[in-house]
């Protein structure tokens, strides 16, 4: 809890002294540094790389629409779909990409709460990550449907039929719970990038890039009052944002949970599904943030110390995860019940194993090897082990679907699922528009919030006549809160 | 004729259709006086001034620019409501047709024959226009029932690829210009010649009219020949006809029939013996042998009330090569290779002591020396069934299938006689098929027939391979065809004639003791002609007219009964006539024992020397209903494989010959073998089916059709390529090959296939799980409650949700009787018809997305390699009152009606597909696609992508399926009271709520009418009666297997049966879930033979 920053004598070796935390911010960057660097990446020229890339995930992103559109024009029969396998890539994918969408507000708000400083490097990027990823997944339970054209009927609108959406139903508690996190999470985002929005539309030189940052800016000064106002409400968004958290993938598991499936019908889920998520989510974050830290030079910002904070949660909710795993089977033995059972044994053991032990080696083997100091401090190892991650989560929705929907009570009725060439181009597209937002955020957006980074940077009260782009940064109002936040 | 017109119910119902005479249509008055007026405006094709320029002058730049943007306006304007979904008119009639209300189906009584069987039916229509077929109460090959293929008859009626037009060459022909005076032109050149040179051949059918006009060729064209020829009823039995040892008292040759049912007396058969013959499948009279059958074995019979005893039971051995329906139904069930079968039944007759005369010192000397056992079958077996035999004797039948020879049926006569068993009797036959079609041939091969007509069947296809009959009757100078498809047949002759369906002709049926009607119920639809019609007019017969020839042809008959006037006989379908029937003298001879054992020294099986038998498809028959796409669809009862055929043989012998059946990603893929016989050989996939014999290979017919609709042609092999006039039940010597190719086979359940050393997982789960609960009599005696036992525990009923409240007047429920079920499938063909399930088409059915609303599950038990058996489950919704589908739908598409029926409404269904997901019986079925509107191709997913290249005859254009017209065709079957699921819709299983509420209505409207007439309160609940409300599945039952009605009303048989049964054999599916279905099912009670239990019922020793 303690701040970090005033002993400076610790700089050097802050290991040895576990009262002393290690600065947040390297590479002895002043606050105006922090400016230049951040908004510079709005500011400059297009790098290189950027169009390209753009291109390549737009065109996937092209894709994806473009295989909606002929979902859309046939039916969902052009999925791999059958009868015992209602559901299968979809709504993995949605699945997935709720989890992935978990890191972001926990990063924000949590960690906010709970007063990690590490987190201001990161919570942006995680941030709009978390939103695109939530975007993404709200596509699929949307085109999922037979009659996509019928879909509103899931919103409760008054109607002459007085009839009401089903409020038994977990899918309808889904639809609540997504919207409700998309549009939290939007806001707290939206409204921690006021005085960075700001900051870019006063060092802004185009009369439109004025405008449309001063339009989004509200009118941001960076005055007393509205600083105090904006914390005020940032902190009742990470106050609201909190228990989405844990909701939304609470909720998401209740789609299994309250099923009678033996293989959904578990008490574990909401627990483990959470634990999954945020472990999918750090994950996600660091599959972006490695190469972006890399391809920007933020590594002074997002420094390795940040790496390995995500890599111990992974560990972290990488063992919990782990744990979930045994403990189904646990339960499935001690139940007794013969078709709980057969649904575990048929799921290590039946014609779907290849898929179940590719998630457990990604899941609950790779993120030991964080155990290591070593490879949680290199930061293309980590890359690597959080792809798997990424990979085993996938396979983790996957399995709980399909495995459990593919054998369930009656033999009779037992089938297989294949996916299509529609399924497949359709869940890589949905990859083309999570990056293709993502690229347009690095390249519009501050990507860091240089507002709160500056306030947990040793030596913000140095803030002086030296820095004048940066009148509007926050340097004394953060130098009072953070006294205060000392114990 | 005229007098009959006004009680004729068709002119009443279709004021288009005149079975007599088309009558005359004017357009108006001037059509009608033929003004000259008139005859120029029609030849035109548009009214004056309508191809004139609407600019006088040359159409100017500016008149241009107008008209091109009105034009662009209007086509906008009128392509905006295509945003909106096609709007469809309603055409009303012009004239109501009297006593027609509109909306209320009509029921005409008519026949459907196949292959010489009737089956008398009720056809209900619509408006005009049939669209389900019902069992005639009356007729007594019915009783009310029906089977699959007389419930998928209707789809064949609007069949688009059926025959539209009379071809001469592949051409098209006009029938009055160039078909009329033809056969004018050749009954006048008959009458000169008398006959010679004549022929006609027809299919084994029971028309009387077409027995009139067969004696009047006999007299009037002596030189004429009639022939008859039917590929399923060849067999062993025909050449026993031709060495004319059985004689009927009449001196005419016989063929066998089993005949369980004595009109008017119980059925009394306690032993019933089956070898290698299905009398519970394909033969003849299957509705009526399954109804007899089960009528002994059904626990839903017995008292009304009080605790429930079984009522005695027959016992059924069967020994057979492959698994059949009645061999799954069978108490003691033996695979023995078909062409033991007659050392079996020698050694049967042996341990009877049958045939002292002359057989005994024979059979001694001969047999027990040189083949101590019959392979496959344990030594102890015979004995005890002779025993079993004598213990019940008179009340005995054993019955030998078709394709057995000739020594197997003639021992069969003895014993049966040796028994007194006078159950199995026997037909007189006149001809055998094989003569008919091996005497056809010769004459032809002399080219001694000029004339050639062929009346339906299809002999091209399906003749013995070593008869080279499509080449001969290509070489005949006149060949006419009378087909309902342009097939193979009709490529080979020279003019084709399209044949009425049988809902579109005049004609009467006979069988047995009763005579029965044969009436259009529309127009033919495909310009189809009568038979009667058009043999009248090639032998020259006085009368013409289909009609007419009908009504002379019941006057023909020697009627018996109340019923001899025809206008009754129309209303009421059925009369009585005499019955022809015997009971042969058989012996054998010494010479034929001395045969007999010869034969079976040398048909020692083995890898090298395989058996191969060919028998009827229990869904395509001989081939006829190749192009049924209902029944294509139709999973095989026993290997559940649909839209193909393929060889079965054990798992034992597939491992020695090194083949495989394999599930791979969930597909069934075969390899694909060549047979060879002889100098013959075909090419096949295998799927491995336990309870084969060893050695054995089975091969359904019917499929791999050359021409004859789209779907025919696309399916299967022809297995008529190995058969030959000397081995029409089974050849022996035939090797394999592996070909090194393989096949997908679409199959609906166990999407993987069956191995060699396991039964595959799921039959073993379905036991340890009790969803098959299963015992003998013995064991209910000693424990009558063994049912509740088996499966998981059932839960208090408890539930954080309030129950729907089930508070309706009725309270519908079921009792699906497991003895009973012999797992024929028609309930499934049923539903289709009733609920307008519509087909996916084989690469569909290969992704698991068939729509059948019921299916009948199968699970194996027992040793794959030793003795197995089938149980068969019929699965449809079970309407929970705690239904685990109601809750997670979240638009209320899915609700429980206050009769407690879980109902599905298709309007407000959004398709999340999670009501499928959590029904434990995985009953629902969902919309992939726009199947309903038979898109499937114009959407790019032909039902046959990849799978089979089609293979069209030379000569025949592929008839497009889905041709819009087409479509038009199809929709007509359709039944106006249920509604056309949309793409991405579930369905499922409604309990037939259409069917229930036709009953409330008709229940309301008559206390309605009581009321009014001053009889009873208005207000007072309106009860349906018990029975008033039938399901599909329950009408069409044979076995009566399944009992539906209200659970609410303590008298009705439903609810009698779940008090009766709810501590004993009653169970529900699944109970655990506290789901609790309304569907109660009653475990299934064997009945083994005390001493001989081999067959151990696979269930957990109550713990």
């Amino acid at each position: 809890m303690s701040g970090a920053a005033s002993a400076t004598s610790t700089l050097a070796r802050p290991e040895q002294d576990p009262s002393v935390r290690p600065p947040l911010v390297l590479g002895g960057k002043r606050v105006g540094d922090v400016t230049r660097l951040v908004s510079g990446i709005v500011e400059g020229k297009t790098p290189r790389w950027w169009w390209p890339v753009f291109l390549f995930t737009g065109g996937i992103t092209a894709m994806c629409f473009a295989m909606i559109g002929y979902l859309f024009a046939t039916g969902v029969g052009v999925w791999g779909l059958n009868e015992p396998v209602g559901w299968a890539w979809d709504i993995t994918n949605f699945v997935f990409w709720v989890g992935i969408g978990h890191a972001g507000t926990l990063i924000s708000a949590i960690l906010f709460l709970l007063r990690q400083k590490w987190r201001t490097s990161i919570n942006r990027a995680a941030e709009a990550m978390t939103l695109f990823a939530v975007m993404c997944a709200g596509i699929f339970p949307g085109i999922h449907v037979g009659r996509w054209w019928r879909a509103y009927f899931l919103a409760p609108i008054p109607n002459s039929n007085a009839i009401w959406p089903n409020f038994r139903s977990p899918l309808l508690w889904d639809v609540f719970a997504v919207s409700t996190y998309a549009i939290v999470s939007f806001l707290f985002w939206y409204v921690g990038m006021i005085p960075d929005l700001a900051t870019l539309r006063d060092r802004a030189k185009s009369k439109t890039k004025q405008f449309l940052y001063g339009l989004f800016a509200l009118g941001w000064r960076g005055g007393n009052r509205q600083w105090r106002h904006y914390e005020m409400a940032y902190l009742l968004l990470a106050g609201l944002s909190t228990p989405l958290v844990l909701s939304v993938h609470t909720v998401v598991s209740f789609d299994f949970a309250t099923a009678i499936l033996p293989g959904w019908h578990a008490t574990i889920f909401p627990p483990y599904f959470v634990a999954g998520a945020i472990f999918s989510g750090f994950a996600m974050v660091l599959t972006i943030l490695i190469p972006a830290r890399a391809l920007f030079g933020l590594k002074d910002l997002i420094t390795t110390r940040h790496l390995e904070n995500m890599c111990k949660v992974i560990l972290a909710t990488g063992c919990m995860v782990g744990y979930a795993y045994s403990m189904e089977f646990f339960t499935a033995w001690y139940s007794g019940n013969p078709f709980e059972t057969f649904v575990f044994v048929n799921r290590a053991g039946g014609p779907y194993a290849w898929a179940y032990w590719t998630m457990v080696t990604c899941n609950v083997i790779t993120p030991q090897l964080f155990w290591f100091k070593k490879i949680r401090t290199s930061p293309w190892l980590i890359f690597a082990l959080a792809i798997f991650v990424n990979i085993g989560m996938w396979f983790e929705r996957f399995v709980i679907i399909v495995t459990s929907l593919h054998r369930d009570f009656l033999p009779s009725s037992w089938g297989y699922f294949i996916p299509t060439w529609v399924d497949i181009l359709t869940f890589v597209g949905s990859f083309g528009l999570f990056f293709t937002c993502f690229l347009l955020f690095l390249r519009f957006l501050p990507m860091i919030a240089m507002s709160e980074v500056k306030g947990i940077m040793r030596g913000h009260s140095l803030i002086g006549a030296d820095e004048p782009m940066d009148v509007h940064g926050r340097g004394p109002i953060a130098a009072h809160k953070h006294k205060e936040a000392r114990p | 004729m005229n007098s009959s017109k006004p009680s004729n119910p068709i002119d009443a119902a279709q004021p288009g259709v005149a079975p007599y005479a088309a009558p005359q249509f004017w357009r108006s008055l001037a059509h009608r006086q033929g003004s000259a007026d008139f005859v120029s405006s029609a030849d035109r094709e548009f009214p004056d001034g309508a191809t004139e320029s609407p600019a006088t002058e040359a159409t100017s730049r500016r008149t241009f620019l107008q008209l091109m943007g009105a034009s662009l306006a209007l086509a906008s304007a009128a392509s905006l409501p295509g945003c909106r979904r096609k709007e469809t008119r309603i055409r009303a009639y012009q004239q109501k047709p009297e006593d027609l209300i509109l909306g209320k189906p009509r029921w005409y009584a008519t026949t459907l024959c196949r292959a010489g069987a009737t089956l008398g039916v009720l056809v209900e229509t619509h408006e005009g226009r049939p669209t389900k077929i019902e069992g005639h109460p009356l007729h007594l090959n019915s009783l009310g029932a029906t089977d699959l293929y007389t419930q998928a008859a209707i789809l064949d009626l609007y069949d688009p690829d059926r025959s539209r037009q009379c071809l001469e060459q592949g051409k098209p022909a006009d029938y009055d210009k160039d078909i009329l005076p033809l056969l004018a032109q050749l009954s006048e050149r008959h009458r000169q010649n008398q006959g010679k040179g004549l022929a006609i051949l027809a299919e084994r059918d029971c028309s009387a009219g077409l027995q009139m006009l067969q004696k009047h060729m006999a007299r009037t064209l002596p030189e004429a020949r009639w022939y008859i020829y039917e590929p399923a009823q060849c067999g062993g039995l025909e050449q026993l006809v031709q060495q004319n040892i059985v004689a009927t008292e009449q001196g005419a040759r016989a063929e066998t029939t089993l005949h369980l049912r004595q009109v008017g007396m119980p059925v009394w058969s306690k032993t019933i013996v089956a070898i290698d013959s299905d009398f519970l499948g394909t033969e003849d009279r299957g509705v009526a042998h399954k109804q007899d059958f089960a009528h002994g074995r059904a626990a839903s019979a017995g008292e009304a009330d009080g605790s429930f005893t079984p009522p005695p039971a027959n016992r059924l051995y069967v020994f057979e090569p492959a698994m059949t329906l009645t061999g799954a139904s069978a108490d003691h069930r033996y695979a023995v290779a078909a062409c033991h079968m007659p050392l079996l039944l020698g050694q049967l007759a042996l341990a009877l002591g049958v045939g002292h005369r002359n057989l005994s010192q024979e059979y001694q000397s001969l047999w027990p020396a040189k083949v101590a056992q019959v392979p496959g079958l344990p030594v102890e077996v015979i004995a005890k069934l002779a025993e079993d035999l004598k213990a019940n004797q008179g009340q005995t039948a054993i019955v030998v299938g078709r394709g057995q020879p000739a020594v197997a049926h003639v021992l069969a006569m003895m014993i049966n006689k040796h028994l007194d068993s006078r159950g199995v009797v026997y037909h007189p036959r006149k001809q055998s098929s094989l003569s008919a079609i091996t005497e056809l041939t010769g004459r032809l091969s002399k080219n001694d027939i000029s004339t050639l007509l062929i009346l339906g069947g299809n002999p091209a296809f399906n003749a013995p391979a070593d008869l080279p009959v499509a080449d001969l009757i290509a070489k005949v100078p006149v060949s006419i065809r009378l087909g309902l498809y342009e097939d193979e047949t009709s490529a080979v002759c020279r003019w084709h004639i399209p044949l009425a369906h049988d809902l579109e002709r005049w004609d009467v049926c006979r069988s047995g003791l009763q005579a029965s009607i044969v009436q259009p119920m529309i127009d033919p639809l495909t310009n189809g002609k009568n038979p009667l019609e058009i043999v009248a007019r090639l032998i020259g017969h006085p009368t013409t007219d289909g009609y007419q020839l009908a009504r002379d042809a019941y006057a023909a008959l020697d009627r018996t009964g109340d019923i001899v006037d025809w206008e009754k006989f129309i209303e009421r379908g059925v009369g009585q006539i005499t019955f022809v029937h015997c009971f042969p003298d058989a012996a054998i001879s010494y010479a034929q024992v001395k045969e007999l054992t010869h034969l079976d020294q040398s048909r020692v099986l083995s890898a090298e020397a395989l058996e191969v038998r060919f028998v009827p498809d229990y869904r395509l028959f001989d081939g006829r209903y190749a192009n049924n796409g209902w029944l294509q669809e139709c999973p095989d009862p026993i290997t559940k494989i649909t839209w193909d055929n393929a060889a079965l043989m054990s798992p034992k012998t597939a491992a020695a010959l090194g083949i495989e059946c394999r599930s791979v990603k969930g597909q069934t893929v075969a390899d694909v073998i060549v047979i060879q016989v002889g100098e013959r050989s075909l090419e096949a996939p295998v799927y491995v089916l336990p309870g084969c014999a060893d050695w054995s290979i089975t091969l359904p017919l019917g499929y791999g059709r050359r021409a004859g609709g789209s779907l025919a042609t696309q399916t299967g092999f022809n297995a008529y390529a190995l058969r030959t006039t000397s081995q029409m039940g089974f050849a022996v010597g035939a090797t394999v090959k592996k070909t090194g190719k393989t096949y997908l086979l679409a199959t609906t359940q166990e999407h993987w296939a069956v191995a060699a050393h396991h039964l595959g997982l799921g039959d073993e789960q379905a036991h340890e799980r009790g969803l098959i609960r299963q015992g003998t009599r013995q064991e209910f005696a000693k424990d009558p409650a063994f049912a509740q036992k088996m499966g998981e525990h059932a839960p208090i009923h408890l539930s954080i949700y309030q129950s729907p409240k089930m508070d309706g007047d009725h309270q519908w429920g079921m009792v699906v009787d497991l003895s009973a079920c012999v797992g024929c499938s028609a309930c499934a063909l049923a539903c289709q018809a009733e609920n307008n399930i519509p087909l996916v088409g084989k690469n569909e059915v290969i992704r698991g997305r068939e729509m059948n609303w019921m299916r009948i599950d199968r699970y194996f038990t027992g040793d794959p390699d030793g003795q197995v058996s089938a149980s068969f489950e019929p699965m449809m919704c079970q309407h929970c009152e705690n239904a685990p589908c109601e809750p997670v739908c979240p638009v209320n598409a899915t609700v429980h009606s206050p009769e407690g029926l879980n109902e599905m409404v298709y309007n407000r269904c959004i398709g999340t597909r999670y009501c499928s997901n959590n029904c434990p019986y995985k009953v629902r079925r969902f919309n992939f696609f726009d199947y309903n509107k038979g898109s499937l191709r114009q959407s790019g997913h032909s039902p046959f992508d990849g799978q089979i290249q089609p293979r069209p005859q030379a000569g025949f254009s592929q008839p497009q399926l889905l041709q819009p017209a087409m479509q038009e065709l199809l929709k007509m079957q359709n039944n106006p009271d249920v509604t056309v699921r949309m793409r991405g819709v579930m369905e499922k299983c409604t309990y037939c709520v259409q069917r229930i509420q036709e009953a409330k209505i008709a229940a309301k409207s008559k206390v309605g009418q009581q009321a009014a007439d001053g009889g009873t309160d208005e207000r007072a609940a309106v009860k349906i009666a018990d029975g008033a409300v039938r399901t599909a599945c329950q009408q069409v039952c044979p076995t009566s297997a399944i009992t539906f009605g209200d659970l609410a009303d303590p008298q009705s048989k439903v609810a009698q049966l779940q008090k009766k049964h709810h501590q004993q054999l009653g169970y529900f599916i699944l109970e655990h879930l506290n789901v609790r279905p309304r569907t109660m099912y009653l475990a299934q009670l064997k009945n083994p033979h005390p001493a001989l239990d081999l067959t151990p019922p696979n269930h957990k020793e109550p713990a």
